[in-house]
């Protein structure tokens, strides 16, 4: 091996500078990475915690009563379901965006862009409406 | 024989089932979405509409819905 003194000089665009702050992904990317973030959340942790809100709310009415006005009320929980209403809600927009893309509806780059801003803001407002509703 | 050494559409079952899942439970977000706008939120419209016939049904084919399409997500990535 050479010596570890002899550094090598990496190519200007794999540093971690330019990967954070030079390559960025275009939007398109956004949602794609989003879809599988959010897909990747609601299957863990969120099947489980909605399998549990569903079993408490459904089994009695204390348990629906202590899900709706006690167990909601706490700030990480709400935390806790706005992002999960967030992964749902993108999960769903972005889910159909790729129907059409696989119909071949919507693969021109504008119209890509176009769809792919729809999608982050109709996920976001979605999101804002159930905060409203849940606050 | 059958041999498989070249060829394709290998992934088509895992994506085919992919998209027919996920029609199924987008088509169930939109129904409880609509049951649960217009009804009132207490506990007996939250349980009499888990406990109709069809909503089980529904609930039961979205559950497996649910992890035939994460199954294939990994198959397919």
């Amino acid at each position: 091996m050479a010596s570890a003194s002899a550094k090598k000089i990496r190519p200007k665009y794999l540093s971690l500078p330019a990967l954070l702050f030079e390559i960025r992904l275009p939007v398109p990317g956004w949602v794609s990475i989003l879809h599988r973030i959010s897909g990747a959340l609601l299957f863990f942790p969120f099947v489980a915690w909605v399998l549990y809100l569903l079993d408490t709310s459904l089994a009695s009415e204390q348990g629906f009563d202590y899900i709706r006005n006690r167990y909601f009320a706490l700030p990480l929980v709400k935390l806790g379901i706005l992002v999960f209403v967030w992964s749902y809600c993108h999960h769903f927009c972005a889910g159909i965006r790729y129907l059409f893309l696989d119909l071949d509806i919507g693969v021109e780059l504008k119209t890509a862009r176009l769809t792919s801003w729809i999608v982050i803001f109709a996920g976001l407002a979605l999101t804002a409406v159930f905060a409203a509703r849940l606050w | 024989m059958k041999r498989l050494v070249v060829g394709a559409h290998y992934g088509l079952r895992d994506w085919l089932a992919q998209r027919v899942t996920a029609a199924i439970m987008a088509l169930y977000t939109l129904i409880l979405a609509g049951v649960l706008l217009n009804g009132s939120f207490t506990y007996g419209a939250w349980k009499d509409l888990f406990a109709q016939g069809w909503m089980r049904v529904a609930t039961l084919l979205f559950a497996a819905s649910l992890a035939w399409h994460a199954g294939s997500a990994c198959a397919t990535s």
